[in-house]
């Protein structure tokens, strides 16, 4: 994925993005708190977090709707934290989409064409191709309220890209699809961004959305960016329990560094045993630590065969996979996720098993 | 088994109330009154003849359509940029101007008429400031520019209301939207925000229009003798003209038919459900709003036919780029200034009637120089004043639980079952809000005056509650539609009867609505004022007619005193409305 966007920032015409020391504050509420960011030009960068934690108002202070407490904002460049919306000529697809009602689908994706003053004639082959690109040239000559929900998110798209911003901002796009059309306009916008190349910044409190499209996410919590990472990073390598919890399922044993050597390392749980991890940061013998375990990187083993053992208290049917939640000695649990395959075994609720995972797939979380 | 017949109760039947007191206390008297300007007179056309033939009639209906033209447009120039504030102000902002919008709504028009009368007369503040200005004072009062200005100041809310209810379902999200994608500000307001409200500007313009047509207290008050309006003629005309030529039935019917013309001219441009009928007939409304979305292409509802559009074309863009050459600041100033003024025009009024109320001058000088209770001990000394006062509270009372009942049936019945004519029937109930007040109260005066309810007080809550019961319908039919009917099926569900479940839970739920309802039937009632000139006859008065006998006799601070109590219980009303539908919502 990182090899396909830089091959691609040679024919970008996305711009970066800087974000640098930005505050924002609603009285003496701090929204934003001292967030910085650099988006590389054509860079797919997913803001994600919980709802609340700030991810509009920083959408809406690139966008100009808001200006920054304090800090700066550069678009290619430019400062921009000054600019009216209007003069940042950067596009906006609304989680509800904000389509004119009183306009026709053509009228609306003209919209911006007619406001850069475009003649007449101009517009409408633009207005064209732009709905095109989205499938949606048949319906040119209605209302959005004719439009089933997904095609008016293709119209709010369309809107937004028909000028050809060099930045794209999403406010959770996809929020008020169902789930089926969410998985199909998920891939689309990936196909997109990839023939379009501009900059996307995607807000979204969806860690599958933010894991499928993005080239980088920024993890946002209380007003703050805690992680910046690939997706593959924020998911094997997350920063902390709230990260790991948030992004993906997963399983957190305590315990304490007990060895260390390089990024191999050995962890003594609570619990009693000792068992192998990785550790993606140095962090001092002795010192309490988090293991995380992910669901699918874990193997069950008769009992004893594996590092830990426990007891199976709940099995269920996915389809695809079989979940087991297992009771360990001590009290604790962990979730497993075993595809469904010929030749694995399933368990039942009450099994004593062994649970076994390769020492590269636990991490541990300081 | 033997066939078993059960007769269901149809909850459309409860309707039957509301239409019975329609159709025997407006409907029938209107029949009754066309009828009689053909058959009194000499020939079926005489008065009608008359009528279009004298130039006195003819220059009252220019008039009257003047000052309504004019009334119209200058509700609409004040109270656009009031509902824009109202809509784009941060929540508390909003509450406050809402508050400076309804108290004046629902305070009398005589209370605001008379406030008039101070300001523009000799002794007011206008008149003062000009004899510092220039050593000579002004009298605007009798005059027609103190018509127009409090016509506009009076009918004022009918237009920030209907603005402002269609502002308030606009998202405010499609102007960001506008101007991300690079609109300025002028032009996301004038190519997003004001065509999105134009289903608001022309029911707001309709309603101001018919309403000024029908207008007479505050011309009649404000203005002079040569200038009257059609409706005062009609009401002077009434008192004077003894014996029966059908002449002055002959003049309702010439406005009633003015007013017709007026109503179907403009229901091919404007939404007249949503104008009167409020929400009342909304699911059908919603339906037949999606049906009509749906073979949309040609019909253009809300964006105009195609030539309006390619003229607003032609001055749109002219518009948008001289206001973009100038500062923010200097396009946004006139729009504040002329919301202020709205307000200006909305409250002053009122203030001035209450500071009167406790000067020491007879001749209601304003400001008042020395301050005292005097005036309220003379009020609660006045055997005439107190009995009108509780002559008034006792018909609003009987007013308030009349409709209530009657008004309550009918919006279940509306709002609870589904048959074809709903739509009928809903603009029979909201036909007495429609129809000039003048022409009804006639009407009523000659059907009335046989069977000796003329001067009674049940003649006069009868009248009373078919202003009433539109109000109070929509009020009820709104709260209704709001509850949610599967608790009422949960009751069924859990055991109980239809009944019970309506008891226990449906009623319980909705009772702050009937609260409400009540308030504004009894304030109706207590304000009433066109329909009790008719009906109350030598003895009976009520305060509303002791106020207009004499601010046309001679003004004192007691109408002053009055002013305050009306005031006072405006105030407790929107107060108490305020807090049932806070506590609602809460419980929500
Ligand atoms: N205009 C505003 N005034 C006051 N508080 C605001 C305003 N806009 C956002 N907030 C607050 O800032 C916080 C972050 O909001 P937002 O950026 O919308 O979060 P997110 O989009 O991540 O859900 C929320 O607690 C919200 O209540
Ligand atoms: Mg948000």
């Amino acid at each position: 994925m990182l090899a396909a966007s830089s091959e691609r920032d040679s024919d970008t015409h996305g711009e970066a993005v800087r974000l640098d020391r930005v505050v924002k504050r609603f009285g003496s509420f701090v929204a934003v708190d001292d967030v910085s960011l650099d988006i590389a030009p054509g860079q797919f960068l997913t803001l994600l977090g919980p709802s609340g934690s700030g991810k509009t108002t920083i959408l809406s202070m690139i966008a100009g709707f808001e200006t920054p407490t304090s800090g700066t904002i550069e678009i290619g460049r430019r400062r921009v934290d000054t600019l009216n919306p209007e003069k940042r000529g950067v596009g906006l697809v609304f989680q509800n989409y904000a389509l004119f009602p009183h306009m026709t689908v053509a009228q609306n994706v003209g919209f911006p064409l007619r406001m850069r003053g475009l003649p007449r004639r101009e517009i409408e082959p633009q207005v064209l191709r732009a709905l095109s690109l989205v499938q949606l040239a048949d319906q040119a000559p209605k209302k959005p309220a004719q439009l089933s929900g997904g095609q008016q998110q293709r119209v709010a798209l369309a809107r937004a890209l028909v000028y050809e911003p060099t930045v794209l901002l999403m406010d959770e796009p996809l929020g008020a699809l169902d789930r089926r059309l969410r998985e199909v306009v998920k891939l689309e916008l990936v196909q997109l961004h990839r023939s379009i190349a501009t900059t996307i910044i995607y807000v979204t409190h969806d860690q599958d959305e933010a894991l499928t499209m993005s080239d980088r996410i920024a993890v946002m919590r209380s007003g703050r960016i805690i992680q910046v990472g690939t997706p593959r990073q924020i998911y094997e390598q997350p920063h902390d329990e709230f990260i790991a919890e948030f992004v993906g399922e997963s399983s957190l044993l305590s315990g304490r560094l007990h060895e260390v050597d390089r990024a191999r390392c050995r962890i003594k749980l609570d619990s009693g045993p000792i068992v192998d991890a990785q550790s993606p940061r140095a962090i001092p013998r002795g010192q309490p630590v988090q293991l995380l375990l992910r669901p699918e990187k874990l193997r069950l083993l008769a009992p004893h065969e594996g590092r830990l053992d426990g007891t199976v208290s709940d099995a269920i049917f996915l389809g695809d996979s079989m979940r087991y939640d297992i009771a360990l000695n001590d009290g604790s649990r962990l979730l497993v996720r075993q595809h469904n395959r010929a030749g694995l075994r399933d368990f039942a609720p009450g099994d004593l098993v062994g649970i076994d995972w390769d020492a590269a797939d636990a991490t541990v979380l300081a | 088994m033997p066939p078993h017949w059960r007769l269901r109760f149809h909850p459309g039947l409860l309707v039957i109330p509301a239409l019975l007191l329609i159709g025997l206390v407006f409907a029938w008297p209107l029949v009754r009154l066309m009828w009689r300007s053909f058959s009194e007179a000499e020939q079926p056309l005489a008065n009608f003849q008359r009528i279009l033939t004298t130039p006195l009639y003819l220059g009252a209906l220019g008039r009257t359509f003047g000052y309504a033209a004019l009334a119209t447009l200058g509700s609409l120039v004040l109270g656009y940029p009031l509902a824009y504030r109202m809509r784009i102000s941060r929540p508390a902002v909003r509450t406050a101007i809402i508050l400076l919008v309804v108290i004046p709504f629902f305070v009398a028009l005589l209370v605001r008429t008379f406030g008039w009368m101070i300001i523009l007369g000799r002794t007011g503040p206008i008149s003062r400031l000009s004899e510092v200005l220039t050593g000579q004072p002004t009298t605007l009062l009798y005059t027609p520019l103190a018509v127009q200005i409090g016509m506009v100041a009076i009918l004022l809310p009918f237009m920030v209301l209907p603005l402002y209810s269609v502002m308030a379902s606009i998202d405010l999200r499609l102007l960001r939207a506008a101007r991300v994608l690079g609109a300025s500000p002028a032009a996301a307001f004038l190519t997003v925000f004001l065509p999105l409200t134009l289903p608001g500007i022309l029911a707001g313009i309709v309603l101001v229009f018919m309403l000024g047509i029908g207008f007479f207290v505050t011309p009649d008050l404000l203005g002079s003798n040569r200038g009257q309006v059609f409706a005062t003629l009609i009401v002077k005309a009434q008192s004077t003209f003894s014996g029966s030529s059908g002449f002055v039935e002959a003049m309702a019917i010439v406005l009633l038919i003015v007013t017709i013309i007026t109503l179907m001219i403009s229901s091919r441009v404007a939404p007249l459900q949503q104008v009167w009928g409020g929400n009342l007939g909304e699911q059908g409304a919603t339906r037949r709003r999606q049906a009509e979305v749906e073979h949309l292409p040609g019909r253009q509802s809300v964006t105009g036919p195609r030539i309006v559009r390619s003229l607003a074309d032609v001055a749109l863009w002219p518009a948008i780029r001289a206001l973009d050459k100038l500062p923010n600041r200097l396009v946004a100033l006139p729009a504040w200034l002329l919301a202020g003024l709205a307000i200006v025009l909305l409250d002053t009024p009122i203030l001035v009637a209450i500071a009167i109320s406790f000067g020491e001058d007879i001749f209601l000088s304003f400001p008042p120089t020395e301050l005292t209770l005097r005036w309220y001990q003379e009020f609660a000394q006045t055997r005439s004043w107190i009995d009108a006062l509780v002559t008034s509270v006792g018909v609003g009372l009987l007013t308030a639980v009349f409709t209530v009942i009657v008004g309550g049936m009918a919006a279940i019945g509306l709002v609870r079952a589904e048959y074809p004519g709903k739509d009928v029937l809903i603009s029979l109930l909201v036909g007495p809000m429609i129809i000039p007040q003048v022409i009804t109260g006639i009407a009523i005066y000659y059907v009335f005056f046989p069977l000796g309810l003329v001067g009674s007080v049940p003649g006069l809550v009868l009248a009373h509650s078919l202003v009433a019961l539109p109000i109070v319908t929509i009020t009820m039919a709104a709260n209704l539609r709001n509850f949610d009917v599967r608790l009422e099926r949960t009751a069924r569900v859990l055991g109980a009867s239809p009944l019970q479940a309506f008891r226990h839970v449906t009623l319980p739920i909705i009772s702050p609505g009937i609260v409400v309802a009540a308030f504004f039937a009894f304030l109706t009632s207590f304000d009433e004022l066109v329909f009790s000139l008719f009906l109350v006859g030598v003895r009976l008065r009520t305060l509303p007619i002791r106020l207009w006998e004499d601010l046309h006799f001679k003004l004192s601070p007691m109408l002053a005193v009055v002013s305050v109590i009306e005031i006072v219980l405006v105030l407790v009303a929107v107060g108490v409305a305020g807090i049932v539908t806070r506590s609602r919502r809460t419980v929500d």
